[in-house]
């Protein structure tokens, strides 16, 4: 059976090569195109303020530059990162924010039921995102389908499949 | 407990097939081609049944629309290997595309034929996508899909009533279809609720559901032509 | 392979992926999961989620509806619940428009040809240069002074568009607008002049009506409206008290027929015969309704005119000729159906006939029931739709040029002697264009509309426009016409423009819609009538001051204003506020729901549109604009208008019928005189199914992918043959068969059908485009080619159903 062993550490190799190729990507490593300070933002501003829809739209939505031209008119510190943010406002480009928390496709998930209705914190699923001087590379927290269940039972909410499932 | 259920009335249908696109523009269902029509694989979660009888001059034609039974006693969900579709329990047959394999058990098992299998990833032309609806997934190729009565519009209506702190009322969840039909011959809400119309329509005369003998128990009812 | 089996291989993948999960956590699960879903992921929406009155246009029906946006995407369209046409219900057309608006054959900016016409070599250009070549080509024409030159060919088009084109016509100096309309879905329009004196209006009061008796008219399919008779079908059948009923007499089982709750096939063309079959038994069993004869019509008995000559009257007419012994072996309709129908229609009050428009003597005989149960201009009947108030534009003052111009004959008008009944015909224009008779053309603009496809004689149109040395399409499809076009202008769809939309509803009341944009717009595409402006702004002089506004959305506010100054009406509303406006404008009184003008264009774009929601009964001289000011069983309007023909040109005509009769609702046989019934033995039905009436929406995959409930007979073609017959000719199911009319053959995959009458074959209309997009372009086949397109002898039009083929395997 050498043939066989060969097979199978031969496809464990592989398999595992890919694996460590989308852990790469997947994982550890998000950049953002600015170095954002949550916490230094938390001083002046709610979560909702950048973050426009959260208690409005199942999505929270991330800021687009005319939201921060809002108050970032003209430089308001000497940071080299607002500067990068005066540089997009001034081009008029896009500020290409990469997602840190992703739903798979065949979820749904409303801000606004969770946020407004059912008054949950946005650390419970977040984490201490706002209190982060710069933009972490994963999720601070790793939500599992498990999680949301265990909290729909804990509070007597449905746990239909298509409570959730779209 | 909320039994959510349709009724059509045959008497009022027109056959236009309103419905039918409504159903596909609303839940991203992609359109098929001339291959895949051939093959008889395209999706259409609600589609337009046609029986004749009789010869000429004598010609008796129904047309019926036919959407997912949401049966109370669903043969798909019993021969499901890995629980991919299950009855919620306000009656609601879902398909949980993430769990399933793609075995194609249920397509079989069910006697209305209204689960379908993606054989093909869903393709739409790059300007077409900018028409998808964001509370609907695209479903990927190997899973099967049906309709949902547009669960989706069930999760936001909730949503809706919740925030005007109030019940949900008729009117506040109804699919695409029936808000489209142009002859209102559709209508949709709780199958418990004796003032609601789906109550009373449910118990009419002319009340009658596909395939009532095999004891699927469908919660689509059909009020049949004529007086 | 290498002696590993399905098993080992299966837990190889299974320790390996499990371990690999175990390691990496919930993230990588994530990314393998995208990996596998694919590509197609529903754009995570960056904007709010907003909705947007507007007025669908994937047909002429006018329904308002109320568009889903999210961000600057719109991603459903559903039926606006307060608007009076459609009352939130929407076909499947209007559901499947946003493969209009999002459809990626469109064109997306002007476009210039280059090299052979119709060889589809195209350039982009610019607008301002586009705009320019125009300019130069019209003052061209000027300079040579010969403005009557141009024309406009304009589709389905109404309101402040139509007004402006006409508009630009008569500044410039030429008379040649060429309306085409869609003759299947227009009902007896022609019967309602002759009889009733109007040209427009014509509404049937479905809602209220308990008998409804349709000749031929595909009302579930192919009405100009159609959600409005689909709203009216459901409401009639259960909504109200009483149930009404539906009887179609039509050679085919269409939808209508297998939805109504009788259906009597009857030979093709001999519907009116079947009319004044009902007529004569009416009458002579007393059950026409007497009063409204003695009161309201002419010409029913007998009479004597102001020179003491006796005229033969309809009832000594129907009486004599049409018993049901004789009308029964004309129609194949059995005599004790005739009967029981007439018995039926008479007795069920308020009853309605319904016709097409057909050959005039039919549309008569039709229409003549209605006065005889008294169904004119009361409830359940035909209403005579109020007039849609208009709203003036400043006066124009063209120069001498232009005033000479305009006075030129127009050049689709045909000889007078021809067609009595004609004002202009599209096909005259064709023929005229070919031959440069009385003038040639020089240029031709063309908006919303397709004659290449949707005439009786595509070769003949394509010919035509070969003469004419420009031609501009204001198409947003690469269509058969705008293929031969020189220059694309391409317009917006109607998701992305401002228009007005000014429509009546079956209880006869006028209505505005206003169409707003629902997205911007996405290609380099503009408003009609914005180039309309630029173009009459460019050429200067008494055109540009002929036009109010510098942009159509300018000239379209200015519009609304006057309306708002004539003091009429009200923003549309819920049924209660119609009977609200109803008990208010019996004591004379109006409370609109708006103030200012402002507060009105303002609101009037949250509701969707403007209506009056009153029809007055009674109103002798609005219903019966005839000589008689009477219903004219007798039409004095086509003795007017035969009066001075000899004998030879009736003759010539094809007018076979002779004195009084003529002028009566009688029946003759559309017989061609070259026809060959043992050559050809069958006679072709064409119908227009109901996502392709129109003949506009074939490039919409949903829509293709609903013509049929069978798979299979989608995305082509197919022929209805009665099962006995095809056994008859060794045809069965899916067979390649060939269908040979006098004018040529063209091969359709065979279908058999109860519902086909033995003698008659039927062939839907709609697909087998030659252009307009991958989901139309060689999609079936067009049976327009082989259709001999017979005029109608007193109104030239062409009549559909009156070819007569033979089939046989390919």
């Amino acid at each position: 059976m050498p043939k066989k062993i060969i097979f199978s550490l031969y496809l464990v190799l592989v398999i595992g090569a890919v694996v460590v190729y989308w852990s790469k990507i997947g994982e550890p490593n998000i950049k953002q195109p600015i170095q954002f300070n949550h916490l230094k933002h938390k001083e002046v501003a709610d979560c909702e303020t950048c973050h426009k829809y959260i208690k409005e739209q199942a999505f929270a939505s991330l800021p687009v530059k005319e939201d921060c031209a809002a108050c970032h008119e003209s430089p308001i510190t000497d940071s080299p990162e607002e500067k990068k943010l005066l540089d997009f406002i001034e081009k008029g480009k896009n500020i290409s924010w990469a997602r840190l928390y992703e739903l798979p496709p065949h979820v749904y998930f409303s801000h606004k039921r969770h946020v407004t209705i059912g008054d949950l914190e946005c650390k419970s699923c977040h984490g201490y995102m706002a209190d982060q001087q710069s933009p972490p590379k994963k999720p601070l927290v790793a939500l599992m389908m498990d999680d949301c269940i265990a909290c729909h039972r804990s509070a007597g909410i449905k746990t239909d499949c298509i409570a959730c499932h779209r | 407990m909320v039994r959510w259920g349709m009724v059509i009335d045959l008497d009022k249908c027109t056959a236009c097939q309103a419905c039918v696109v409504a159903c596909q523009v609303e839940n991203n269902v992609p359109p098929a081609d001339p291959t895949i029509d051939a093959q008889y694989r395209a999706i259409h979660w609600l589609r337009l049944l046609e029986y004749r009888e009789g010869e000429y001059p004598h010609v008796r034609t129904r047309l019926i629309p036919r959407p997912c039974m949401h049966c109370d006693k669903p043969p798909c969900v019993k021969v499901c290997p890995v629980g991919a579709t299950n009855i919620g329990s306000e009656g609601i047959v879902d398909q949980i595309y993430g769990r399933c394999i793609g075995c194609r058990y249920c397509t079989t098992a069910c006697p209305y034929t209204v689960k379908y299998m993606n054989w093909y990833r869903p393709r739409w032309p790059e300007e077409m996508k900018k028409a998808f609806n964001p509370d609907v997934t695209i479903r990927p190729k190997g899973v099967v899909e049906k309709c949902t009565f547009c669960s989706h519009r069930l999760i936001k209506a909730r949503e809706r009533v919740r925030a005007e702190a109030r019940e949900l009322g008729p009117g506040d969840y109804i699919p695409a279809c029936v808000e489209t039909c142009p002859s209102n011959a559709m209508y949709f809400g709780d199958l418990e609720n004796p003032n609601g119309t789906v109550f009373q329509l449910a118990r009419s005369h002319r009340a009658f559901k596909l395939l009532e003998d095999l004891g699927t128990e469908p919660k689509v009812i059909y009020l049949s032509e004529g007086e | 392979m290498m002696g590993i089996n399905r098993r080992d291989f299966l837990t190889a993948l299974g320790v390996a992926g499990g371990g690999s999960a175990l390691a990496f956590g919930p993230q990588v699960g994530l990314k393998v999961f995208q990996t596998l879903w694919g590509e197609d992921w529903v754009e995570v929406p960056t904007g709010l989620e907003t909705r947007i009155n507007s007025i669908c246009q994937q047909c002429p029906g006018g329904c308002g509806i109320t568009v889903r946006l999210v961000g600057d995407r719109a991603v459903k369209i559903d039926g606006n619940p307060f608007y009076p046409i459609n009352r939130g219900g929407l076909c499947p057309k209007g559901q499947s428009g946003l493969q209009s608006l999002y459809d990626p054959d469109r064109i997306r900016g002007p476009l210039k040809r280059v090299g052979e016409r119709g060889a589809g070599k195209w350039e982009s250009i610019s607008w301002d240069d586009a705009i320019k070549t125009v300019i130069t080509k019209l003052q061209e024409i000027r300079e040579k002074k010969e403005t009557h030159t141009i024309a406009i060919m304009a589709g389905e088009t109404r309101g402040l568009m139509q007004a402006l084109l006409e508009r630009f016509l008569l500044a410039f100096g030429s008379p040649n607008y060429i309306r085409v309309s869609d003759d299947l879905a227009a009902g007896p329009l022609d019967a309602f002049y002759l009889m009733q004196g109007l040209k427009e209006g014509l509404v049937y009061d479905l809602e209220q009506a308990n008998y409804i008796l349709s000749f031929g008219c595909d009302l579930l399919q192919s009405f100009w409206s159609p959600v409005q008779v689909l709203r009216a079908f459901g409401y009639i059948r259960r909504e109200r008290g009483s149930r009404a009923r539906v009887i179609q007499i039509e050679p085919r089982q269409s939808i209508t027929a297998t939805k109504a709750d009788e259906w009597i096939p009857i030979n093709p063309g001999t519907e009116g015969a079947l009319a004044l079959g009902i007529a004569h038994l009416m009458i002579r069993e007393g059950l026409h309704d007497e009063n409204f004869i003695w009161n309201n019509a002419f010409g029913f008995e007998d009479w004597i005119d102001d020179s003491r000559i006796s005229h033969q009257g309809f009832k000594g007419l129907v009486l004599k000729e049409y018993s049901p012994g004789i009308v029964s072996s004309i129609t194949g309709v059995p005599v004790d159906v005739i009967i029981r129908l007439a018995r039926e229609f008479a007795t069920t009050k308020p009853a309605v006939a319904i016709g097409l428009r057909g050959d005039v003597p039919s549309q008569m005989a039709v229409h003549a029931l209605n006065a005889l149960v008294g169904s004119i201009d009361s409830p359940g009947g035909v209403l005579v739709a109020r007039d849609i108030p208009v709203p003036e534009l400043p006066p124009i003052e063209p120069d001498e040029i232009s005033q000479k111009g305009a006075q030129m004959p127009h050049i689709a008008q045909p000889a007078k002697e021809k067609y009595l009944l004609a004002d202009y015909l599209p096909h005259t224009f064709l023929e005229r264009a070919s031959t440069g008779e009385p003038y040639k053309l020089e240029a031709l603009f063309l908006y919303q509309t397709n004659p290449i496809f949707s005439s009786f004689n595509p070769e003949g149109v394509a010919g035509a426009l070969d003469k004419i040395p420009f031609i501009v399409s204001f198409s947003s499809f690469m269509d058969e016409s705008s293929q031969q076009a020189d220059l694309i202008l391409p317009d917006h769809t109607y998701l992305e423009r401002w228009q007005d939309d000014p429509v009546y509803n079956l209880k006869g009341y006028p209505i505005i819609g206003l169409r707003r944009p629902v997205v911007s717009p996405l290609y380099d595409t503009r408003h009609t009538g914005d180039v309309i402006i630029q173009l009459a702004r460019g050429l200067g002089g008494s055109l540009a001051q002929a036009f109010p506004g510098k942009d159509f959305p300018e000239t379209l506010q200015y519009y609304f204003q006057k309306l708002f100054e004539q003091g009429r009406g009200d923003l549309v509303g819920q049924e209660f506020e119609e009977a609200w406006s109803k008990l208010l404008a019996r004591g004379g009184w109006r409370s609109p729901s708006y103030q200012t003008a402002e507060e009105f264009w303002q609101r009037l774009q949250e509701k969707g549109g403007w209506w009056e929601p009153i029809y007055y009964y009674g109103e002798g001289e609005r219903v019966f604009k005839t000589p008689s000011q009477r219903f004219e069983f007798y039409s004095q309007i086509l003795k007017e208008r035969v009066g001075v023909l000899a004998e030879e040109r009736l003759k010539a005509i094809g007018v076979q019928v002779r004195g009084d009769k003529l002028f009566l609702p009688h029946w003759e046989a559309v017989k061609p005189p070259e026809s060959n019934e043992e050559q050809y033995p069958f006679i072709l039905n064409i119908y227009q199914p109901l996502v392709f009436a129109g003949l506009i929406n074939a490039s919409q995959p949903f829509l293709q992918g609903i013509t049929s409930p069978a798979p299979l007979e989608r995305w082509d073609c197919w022929i209805e043959i009665n099962p006995e017959l095809a056994k008859k000719l060794g045809i069965s199911y899916g067979d390649q068969v060939w269908v040979e009319s006098p004018r040529g053959k063209l091969s359709f995959r065979a279908k058999l059908v109860e519902g086909a009458m033995p003698e008659v074959v039927n062939i839907p209309l709609g697909v087998g485009h030659k252009a307009l997009g991958r989901w139309a372009k060689n999609i079936g086949k067009n049976p327009l080619l082989i259709v001999e397109g017979h005029l109608e002898p007193l109104t030239g039009r062409p009549l559909i159903n009156t070819t007569r083929v033979k089939i046989y395997r390919a």
